[in-house]
């Protein structure tokens, strides 16, 4: 049976985002308070996040025995592609945009 | 129970049967509190619409002298006011509360009474936003009320305090909307309804409902912050003394933009709804519709700055919240996508609830590509604050809202009506509305290119604008009469319309399963799912449970009952025994309004004796609450077996008390980031005078003394619950003497400090933080009491103990929020030199 905690796990990502977002918010609110280099401690977590985003595809695995429609697994895993996605634009436009100013 | 002689029908009519008379209006159900929430919720869109008419014909020509400058800004903050938090908003609502429960297939969602009291509360604060009318002081500050305008420097009136009144009641009635609806979605739905098998409204709403419980704290705290800058003179946004008006900007659109969505989500999924029904087959993509509502609703909490791009923020802000801002339409671009899916190749029924559809898709995608379009930063400093931004999101609302809402309103007609409305009407008033919108906003986009500010009263001849705000105007009156030829036709076929009969639109989900009219009891038994579709998949087991013959088809216990689930395969857990008739929630609300109207006059006598009131009303609601019937188990039918009563991590009333505080928590987390904001502008922080005024040692002691109070709250609990009755008023009592204590060293230490929070935002930020955990102790402290006191009575057993779980729950909240302001104090790193507040 999917149980509670599956059924987290697969709306986990986008929140993963979230809290990804608001990490290099105010980092950079941060660094450019105090004149940080941020670059590093931004790499850092971007791949963090990545990581974990990935990461969770595999416990969702599990779900395609246990359910055969297949919801769960397909939603976890969109929510999961999708989030990964906004993960990355995210970074992009901070590395590309000289971030104080 | 039923009385000898009485069939299970005839006994679930008697017990969920709606008073007559005026006494109708102490109901709690749904089917009626749900009634009057739409018929509200509409009532205040005819009074904002009649606003944005007044404006229309203000603008219909150069130097018209219909509104001066001062009407034309109070008619512009009241529309906008009133159509975003007391119709908006508040109709998404009332649909959950009227909709979900027979879509959900259960008779009612857990918490009625509370329902209840959030209408009564909502409908008496949009009143009261209406009142100022009769007063005088109209809010004129715009919707988003910026600081410093609405400030006390350039606000001295009374404009801004009722703006404010108004929302504190829609944050009311939206916490108990949360917790009805969180707790609605994942614990009541019929068996069998597993959440792969949960129709998407219901997701829209799981989804609207947590957005709320983020989205809105923020704003209470802004609320709370800005009254206290107005009454007591408290400068947190006041840049001469430390505060910054961004703040205000900050608090409001981390609210303000999820709220588009928590309009649009609910849209989206009513289009969901009639989609499938109209071209008779499933909505293509199910799971990829949950997938972009739910990445929807957490986007969108990642844009908030987009209102905020001419406001002079960091470069990379701009760019952070510009890439979020598009990255936000794929997910409602798979919704398009899914719905123009579900469309191809299908022969619709182009009946009128299918024509809003429709019309929503049009619109929509337009108002979608302007969005993207300002979205981008360079485009949006051009066009901010003309009427481009105006056309555009009107187009998203109207597009987003009221035409899947008027569809929607079309389609569900049926079930408290028993009938349809009139087709030939309704068709008109689609058309009407449809041309009329377009010709009004149309334009718009062309006058805002053209360089028309938006929030201006009139506007010179001889620019141009001339003849694109005449066909404007023509267009908003276009609209109007279609509303209203609606309006008319809802009245009109209320009575007289064509009978429905059974499931008219031949759709397929649950609130069709029985006959139309809704009868009181929502359904004569309750149906086990197997389907998405059950009207479709399963039609000959539908037809049994409509002829009483699935589960709970009579009333086990003596009252009104409702089924608890588990949260993801909707097992059977526990019949719920829920509130009927009464009028303790009409009267709570009445005092909440008496409170915070007098509050607002400066009565504070009145307002004092209102919260009395209020408090002492909500105590005896609680005092009755968490009863247990008699009978421990009941047979609900088919041979399932489920108690009446648990006092478990499962229960509805616990995860209730989660999502409470979960929502004050998030309030918590507002306020932290207020401070860190307000550290973050100030050059010194303790500004000098403070540096150094508190002895570590008082601020350790307190938090110890914290700590302890949750320890002994806990361990007379777990004693308790063991079996050792004293150990609960030894424990609860000990925490309330703790409290006390550190209420006490906490006032003076401050005091002693000298923290004068009139003087500069860091000492106002600081008190604000006291007076949280001030209150939160007050909070837990009068929950013990209650506690002991129902345990004098009888009431609280080691075995019925929700409510000491609940006063547990408070504590550990208490000290922890009190605990993490102390660390933010001692720790937060000082700057420009500055050691911090304490002397180590
Ligand atoms: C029924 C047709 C409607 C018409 C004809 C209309 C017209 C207008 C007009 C003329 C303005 C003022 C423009 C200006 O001078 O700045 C305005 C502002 C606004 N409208 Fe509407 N509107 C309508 C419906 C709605 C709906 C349904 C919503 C939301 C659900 C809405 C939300 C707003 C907001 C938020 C503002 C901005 C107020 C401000 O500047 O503070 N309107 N509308
Ligand atoms: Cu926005």
């Amino acid at each position: 049976m999917v149980s509670l905690r599956d059924a987290t796990l697969v709306v986990a990502a986008p929140g993963l985002w979230f809290g990804y977002f608001l990490l290099v918010y105010g980092v950079h609110a941060l660094a450019c308070r105090f004149l940080w280099p941020s670059g590093p401690v931004l790499a850092a977590v971007t791949a963090l996040t990545a990581a974990a985003l990935a990461a969770e595809a595999w416990p969702l695995r599990r779900l395609a025995r246990i359910e055969p429609a297949g919801f769960y697994r397909a939603a976890g895993l969109g929510l999961g592609a999708l989030s990964l996605l906004a993960t990355l634009w995210v970074a992009a436009t901070s590395w590309m945009v000289p971030p104080c100013g | 129970m039923s009385a000898p002689g009485e069939s299970g029908r005839e006994a679930l009519n008697r017990v969920w049967a709606q008073p007559r008379g005026w006494r109708y209006f102490s109901e709690v159900n749904n089917t009626a509190v749900g009634l009057w929430y739409l018929a509200a919720g509409l009532g205040f869109f005819a009074v904002a619409g009649v606003l944005a008419l007044l404006m229309r014909l203000q603008l219909a020509w150069p130097w018209m002298g219909f509104l001066g400058p001062e009407a034309y800004n109070q008619v512009f903050t009241m529309h906008g006011t009133i159509m975003m938090v007391v119709f908006a908003v508040p109709i998404m609502e009332a649909v959950a509360v009227y909709v979900l429960p027979q879509m959900l297939g259960v008779r009612d969602l857990p918490f009625p009474r509370l329902s209840s009291y959030g209408f009564w509360c909502y409908l008496l604060g949009g009143l009261l936003l209406l009142s100022s009318f009769l007063f005088g002081p109209v809010p004129n500050g715009g919707w988003f009320m910026y600081t410093p305008l609405s400030g006390p420097e350039y606000t001295p009136g009374l404009n801004t305090d009722f703006w404010l009144l108004g929302l504190t009641f829609i944050e009311i009635s939206a916490v108990a909307a949360c917790i009805e609806l969180i707790v609605g979605i994942m614990k009541t739905r019929a068996p069998g309804m597993s959440l792969d098998r949960m129709p998407i409204l219901g997701w829209a709403f799981l989804t609207v409902a947590v957005m709320i419980l983020f989205a809105f704290p923020p704003l209470l705290l802004g609320d709370v912050l800005l009254e206290a800058e107005r009454v007591l003179d408290w400068p947190f946004f006041d840049a001469g003394r430390g505060g910054d008006p961004l703040l205000w900007q900050h608090l409001f659109w981390f609210f303000g933009h999820p709220e588009v969505y928590i309009i649009f989500l609910p849209g989206a999924a009513m289009v969901s709804t009639i989609l499938p029904t109209f071209c008779g087959r499933p909505l293509v993509g199910h799971q990829w519709v949950v997938v972009a509502t739910i990445a929807t609703g957490i986007l969108s909490f990642g844009l908030w700055v987009h209102h905020m791009f001419a406001a002079g923020i960091p470069l990379l802000s701009l760019s952070l919240f510009s890439a979020a801002s598009m990255a936000v339409a794929i997910p409602s671009g798979i919704q398009v996508f899914a719905w123009l899916a579900t469309l191809w190749g299908a022969r619709p029924r182009w009946d009128t609830p299918f024509l809003f559809v429709i019309g929503f898709l049009v619109i929509f995608v337009i108002g979608g590509l302007t969005g993207v379009m300002v979205a981008s930063v360079p485009f949006d400093w051009q066009v901010t604050d003309t009427h481009f931004v105006v056309a555009h999101f009107h187009y998203v609302l109207i597009g987003g809202a009221i035409f899947p809402l008027f569809g929607a309103l079309t389609y569900w007609f049926p079930l408290p009506s028993g009938r349809l409305m009139d087709e030939t009407v309704g068709k008109w008033s689609f058309w009407l509305m449809f041309v009329g919108f377009n010709v009004t906003f149309f334009p718009l986009h062309v006058l805002g290119l053209l360089g028309m500010p938006r929030r201006v009263y009139t506007y010179p001849g001889g620019l141009g604008w001339e003849w694109l705000n005449l066909t404007a105007t023509i267009g908003a009156f276009v609209l109007g009469a279609g509303v209203a030829v609606f309006f008319a036709n809802l009245a009109w076929s209320w009575k007289r319309g064509r009978p429905a009969g059974h499931d008219p639109w031949k759709a397929g989900t649950l609130e069709w399963a029985g006959p139309t009219p809704l009868t009181d009891s929502g359904g004569a038994s309750v149906p086990r799912v197997r389907s998405l579709h059950p009207l479709w998949d399963q039609p000959a087991e539908m037809a049994a449970a409509a002829r009483g013959e699935a589960l709970m088809c009579r009333p086990t216990t003596h009252g009104r009952e409702t089924l608890r689930v588990s949260a993801v395969s909707a097992e059977p857990q526990q019949v719920i025994q829920v509130s009927g008739p009464g009028w303790s929630q009409v009267a709570a609300a009445a005092a909440t309004a008496v409170m915070f109207g007098a509050g607002t006059f400066h009565l504070w006598g009145v307002a004092a004796a209102g919260g009395v009131v209020t408090l002492a009303l909500l105590t005896r609601w609680a005092w009755h609450s968490d009863r247990q019937p008699p009978m421990a188990r009941v047979d609900i039918g088919q041979g399932i077996v489920v108690p009446t009563y648990a006092a478990d991590h499962s229960s509805h009333a616990w995860w209730a008390a989660v999502v409470a505080v979960l929502f004050d928590g998030a309030a918590y987390l507002a306020l932290l980031s207020a401070y860190v904001f307000l550290w973050l502008v100030n050059p010194v922080w303790p500004p000098p005078p403070w540096e150094g005024r508190i002895a570590l040692g008082d601020i350790l002691a307190g938090g110890g003394m914290l700590a302890v109070a949750a320890v002994l709250a806990h361990a007379g609990a777990g004693l308790h619950r063991r079996g050792r009755h004293w150990a609960l008023p030894a424990g609860l009592g000990g925490a309330v003497a703790v409290a006390v204590a550190v209420a006490w060293t906490g006032l003076s230490t401050l005091t002693a400090a000298d923290l004068g929070p009139t003087r500069h935002a860091f000492p106002a930020t600081v008190w604000v933080m006291a007076l949280y955990t001030l209150v939160h102790l007050g909070v837990a402290t009068l929950l013990a009491l209650l506690v002991l006191a129902r345990q004098a009575a009888g009431l609280v057993t080691p075995v019925r103990r929700m409510t000491v779980m609940m006063t547990v729950l408070a504590w550990d909240f208490a000290a922890f929020t009190g605990l993490a302001s102390m660390a933010m104090l001692v720790l937060w790193p000082a700057t420009g030199g500055g050691g911090g507040i304490c002397t180590w």
